[in-house]
């Protein structure tokens, strides 16, 4: 309700009253006592409060049915059928079943991705087999001994090297002293012959850890390559799980 | 298309209005709400304390909003339009009845008085209070007590109740505060507030 000059009254007190109030007021109150005599009427009726009545229940039962015929509900389209299922607009917002499918979809979309983390070899996982098997591959053909070598040379290498084991189990018996002696002249000798072959393995002025074989006494494919050169083979070497 | 439900009890009597001339029951339930009450009381103040009659009246005068939504000018308020229709439609209840009954001031039983004070004393002065008021009420004349009801009960402004009555502001003031010094010199002797 806005404010008129009752308001006015009940609200302020007379010297609070501007001039055209005051010039408002003239015609109703003369003096400040009728001002406050006026102030108190409607105070006092203010703090009067009247309880409303309501009407009976058959009342709005015959508006409502006045209301349905004269503005007939309209014949739904079928969109709109599905529409007022899935939103309805009596039921709040949490509650319309679209809304409740979409938060449905939405957990399920979240979930997902931990249900779907199983321990299966994936692609990368089988490149990387292939990958070893490869490098295995490459490396027993390296293994192999290329034709022209001088087979010979390779065996004095190997009866080095079993001489110098059989001295080491010799050496812990007291018997095989004497033997030992013997066969540290034979493995000198054998060493010696050995020398010579283990030395035309590698190049001349060669430098390299795993020994540079020269491609060009066997061919283009080298008996051991550098890691290093090899790139698949590094990664194998210094791979880690 | 609206996706969520309109907040109705948000909405002013025109936005209301406009809608139950589309067709929205809502709309209509809630203006039903806001002034099936204060109607009622009118109705039963203005037509001797008839509670039947005023049930009619109040179903007669929702019915004209269902069936005439267009006779309300949006431009207008809600308000006065449907207070002048209902004092409209008790001036014609007096020409039919061609008396008016002057027996009380309308303040029937049903239309009870609360009041929340609830100390002994004070509620007996109360009570005492409104009885005078009632009885000063009754005995004034009835233009008078007519706008002095419109403005404390219905709580409608001077400018509005000049609408609803179709008269002037100055004629309306000028009934209110002859009404508000009547009762002054009424209850001059009895002064609840002052003698709490």
């Amino acid at each position: 309700m806005e404010k008129d000059l009752v308001d006015i009254v009940m609200e302020k007190e007379y010297i609070e009253l501007s001039a055209d109030e005051k010039a408002e007021l003239e015609d109703f109150c003369s003096s400040e006592s009728e001002f406050y005599q006026l102030k108190q009427v409607f105070e006092d009726v203010g703090s009067i409060q009247f309880d409303l009545p309501s009407p009976r229940k058959e009342t709005k039962q015959r508006l409502d049915d006045l209301f349905n015929d004269i503005h007939p509900k309209a014949a739904p389209i079928w969109y709109m059928s599905v529409f007022s299922f899935v939103v309805p607009r009596e039921k709040p917002l949490y509650k319309q079943p679209l809304m409740q499918i979409a938060a449905v979809g939405l957990l399920l979309l979240l979930i997902f991705p931990f249900f779907n983390n199983e321990m299966t070899p994936d692609n990368t996982q089988i490149a990387n087999i292939e990958k070893v098997e490869k490098i295995e591959q490459e490396i027993e053909e390296a293994s192999v001994v290329p034709p022209g070598v001088d087979e010979v040379k390779v065996d004095e290498v190997k009866i080095v090297e079993e001489v110098i084991e059989s001295i080491r189990e010799e050496s812990k018996t007291e018997a095989g002293t004497r033997e030992i002696t013997t066969m540290d002249f034979a493995f000198t000798d054998a060493a010696a012959s050995a020398e010579p072959a283990i030395a035309r393995t590698a190049a001349p002025g060669a430098d390299h850890p795993d020994g540079i074989f020269d491609p060009a006494l066997y061919g283009e494919i080298a008996f051991s390559q550098p890691a290093s050169s090899n790139p698949d083979m590094l990664d194998l070497l210094t791979a880690t799980f | 298309m609206r996706l969520t439900k309109p907040r109705y009890k948000e909405m002013t009597d025109e936005s209301l209005m406009i809608a139950v001339s589309k067709g929205d029951k809502s709309a209509f339930d809630q203006i039903y709400h806001r002034y099936s009450g204060p109607l009622l009381g009118y109705f039963i103040r203005m037509l001797w304390k008839d509670r039947e009659k005023s049930e009619d009246f109040v179903h007669d005068i929702f019915a004209k909003i269902i069936r005439k939504p267009e006779l309300f000018d949006p431009t207008r308020k809600f308000k006065t339009w449907v207070y002048s229709v209902a004092n409209n439609m008790c001036k014609n209840e007096y020409k039919k009845q061609e008396v008016r009954k002057n027996i009380s001031n309308g303040l029937d039983s049903t239309y009870a008085i609360k009041d929340t004070n609830t100390n002994v004393f004070s509620e007996v002065y109360d009570n005492q209070f409104r009885h005078e008021f009632e009885k000063s009420l009754d005995a004034l004349d009835a233009k008078h007590s007519e706008v002095f009801k419109l403005r404390h009960i219905d709580c409608l402004s001077i400018k509005e109740i000049a609408e609803v009555l179709e008269i002037s502001d100055g004629t309306v003031k000028s009934r209110l505060f002859y009404a508000a010094k009547y009762l002054a010199v009424s209850l001059e002797d009895f002064n609840p507030i002052m003698n709490r």
